[in-house]
């Protein structure tokens, strides 16, 4: 892995260890994750930056709308999105991950 | 002020850093995610933050409402995007993160320039700041005060990061937080009480009272706000310091309890100020509005201890960027050993704060808000963009990393040059001039994209590939294997004199009694 030029100096991986990288990456549990996660992260990136676009937008163009609710609302959007976030990643995504990374380090002794 | 002094001096003491890196840059990786949580808080919402964010509030009504809900919603960048794969690739630095699957000379090279161009804009900008508020709120008026007052920061600054590392500026960090909530309270208090307002007319109150800046250009603002602050690498060394990335998950929800409510509480006391100020007449800053005797010295013990809660974590980063990225890996020939790495970082870290600390006392009179906006500008153009396809694009490659950094950056900077921040406007840094091509002083919505096109422009050009070293970098996302571990505590070290472990070695980091206020 040495660019030619003077040395690598941080040596980060292990030749055995690149190839249990490439086969998990192949495993069908890391690609059951990998889909989930982007999905998700997908979702709830777009929703989150939505969310803030569109009121910021709406509170400046609808005079109907009462513009300090709107204000008030985005201010406590993360305590909402943080809680999903946090039991959605804690359920679908940490016991797969886990049983990954078991399988990483289990095979690495 | 003694008493800040005092808190410091005790946290440097009690938490002196061993010479081993894991200690050094990140205090073993140790924290607990409510720690690190605080500090992620205490770090973020500075002082000087809460004051613009209430002068802003109290001035215009709504239109200063959302920046402060812009800060709140940054999180979430954070929070979904960069902590939990940041700590399982990143090392110490952008790039010990980037150089797992990128060639390491270029890329380490690009993230030590990025980072350190982030590093003098925002601690100069927040230098001049916290200093002018300073020498507001304590009366040393004139340049010289001023200047002095720079100088102690940066010495107390130092004195904090050459003993402590990252140890002693969590600690800082913390404590911070907590000063920052019973200061935020105890003002929310005065104002509602003694002033004898009450919350519901107050919000009924809130009207814009100055004419609306361009929708565009203040989404511009927000959105950069959003995206970039997680990416200042301030913040994100702050992810690198727990065991792993379920902690790192947790301790950004945990910082997000606190802004909650401690943005309401802002709102709430712009609003009140201006309702006095309506009342009164007159506009005055909204502090000195607000604080009278005891509280205004408490208040100015808080700016000056978040100010160096903030300079320190900026100055650690840097300080490793520069020794890991640049020293070790393109002067140095292979690795320094440990020791002797940690005393270079340390020597850096002196080198680099007087930097920003010379330019702050030549900038004193500027208005150098738009330091501050560039530097989370060109966090969000060029660091997130990077980082984003290094760990999800499979075809992202080293020529794409350095085009959406350098690229990045170049696009920011020339934007910002030509924006109304530099001139053709009174509050620009050179008002006399007027080459302002570009409308907004917010340039963030033309160059994120941009950066992001450029990255991609940039690995399509090249058509070279790694896979498996991509493999090694999703999986590390993803998943966390074989990102690095907690230190776990040495047995032997003790305070010397107690004689005692200065924490239990269960839960190895318990504050140390005597350092909180």
């Amino acid at each position: 892995m040495s660019t030619g030029k003077g040395l690598e100096p941080y040596p980060l991986t292990r030749a055995e260890d690149t190839n249990r990288y490439v086969a998990l990456q192949r495993s069908p549990a890391f690609a059951r994750l990998r889909s989930r996660s982007r999905r998700y992260l997908a979702w709830s990136a777009t929703l989150y930056l939505g969310t803030f676009t569109v009121t910021v937008v709406l509170s400046r163009w609808m005079p109907g709308v009462p513009r300090l609710m709107c204000a008030l609302g985005l201010i406590a959007l993360p305590v909402l999105v943080a809680v999903v976030h946090l039991v959605y990643a804690r359920r679908r995504l940490d016991p797969l991950a886990d049983r990954i990374r078991a399988e990483f380090e289990g095979s690495r002794r | 002020m003694i008493f800040s002094l005092v808190i410091l001096f005790l946290i440097s003491r009690l938490s002196r850093a061993r010479n081993t890196r894991p200690d050094f840059y990140t205090g073993d990786r140790a924290f607990t995610a409510p720690q690190n949580g605080l500090a992620l808080f205490g770090t973020f919402m500075m002082m000087t933050s809460f004051l613009t964010l209430g002068d802003g509030i109290a001035s215009s009504g709504y239109d200063g409402v959302l920046p402060v809900a812009g800060f709140a919603v940054s999180w979430l960048t954070a929070l979904l995007l960069v902590a939990e794969p940041l700590r399982n690739t990143g090392g110490y630095t952008l790039g010990d993160a980037l150089s797992v699957r990128m060639r390491a000379r270029p890329v380490r090279l690009a993230a030590a320039v990025v980072t350190l161009v982030v590093f003098v804009l925002y601690m100069t900008g927040q230098l001049v700041a916290a200093s002018g508020l300073l020498a507001l709120l304590i009366g040393l008026g004139g340049p010289a005060g001023q200047a002095l007052i720079i100088a102690t920061i940066i010495g107390v600054t130092l004195l904090t990061v050459y003993h402590a590392g990252m140890r002693g500026t969590t600690w800082t960090q913390i404590i911070n937080a907590l000063l920052l909530f019973t200061a935020v309270a105890l003002l929310a208090y005065t104002l509602l009480s003694s002033h004898r307002l009450d919350a519901s007319t107050l919000l009924g109150d809130a009207t814009t009272r100055l004419p609306a800046p361009d929708l565009l250009e203040s989404l511009s603002g927000l959105l950069t706000t959003v995206l970039g602050h997680a990416v200042l690498p301030y913040l994100f060394i702050r992810f690198l310091t727990v065991p792993d990335a379920k902690h790192a998950r947790r301790s950004v929800s945990w910082a997000i309890w606190l802004t909650t409510p401690y943005s309401l509480l802002i709102v709430l006391i712009g609003l009140g100020a201006a309702a006095l100020e309506k009342r009164a007449g007159e506009a005055s800053p909204l502090v000195v509005a607000l604080a009278e005797g005891p509280v205004l010295v408490f208040v100015a013990s808080v700016v000056f201890t978040t100010i160096i809660g903030l300079t320190a974590g900026l100055a650690l980063s840097a300080g490793a960027s520069f020794t890991r990225d640049v020293y070790t890996n393109l002067i140095g020939r292979g690795p320094l050993d440990e020791a002797r790495e940690i005393a270079v970082a340390r020597r850096t870290v002196v080198v680099l704060c007087l930097l920003p600390a010379v330019g702050a006392i030549f900038l004193m009179r500027q208005n150098v808000t738009f330091m501050l906006s560039l530097g989370i500008t060109l966090a969000a153009s060029t660091i997130l963009p990077t980082l984003l396809y290094a760990w999800f694009w499979r075809g992202f490659n080293t020529v794409g990393a350095l085009w959406s950094m350098y690229g990045g950056a170049a696009v920011t900077t020339v934007l910002v040059v030509f924006s109304p921040a530099v001139s053709g406007d009174p509050l620009a840094l050179l008002p006399g001039a007027d080459f302002a091509l570009f409308p907004w002083r917010h340039v963030g919505v033309v160059s994120i994209p941009l950066a992001f096109l450029l990255g991609y422009a940039g690995a399509k050009a090249r058509g070279e590939r790694d896979d498996v070293r991509f493999a090694e970098m999703e999986v590390r996302a993803l998943t966390g294997a074989g990102a690095a571990k907690a230190v776990p505590r040495d047995p032997d070290d003790v305070v010397p004199w107690t004689g005692k472990l200065p924490w239990g070695r269960r839960r190895p980091l318990r504050p140390p009694g005597r350092g909180g206020s």
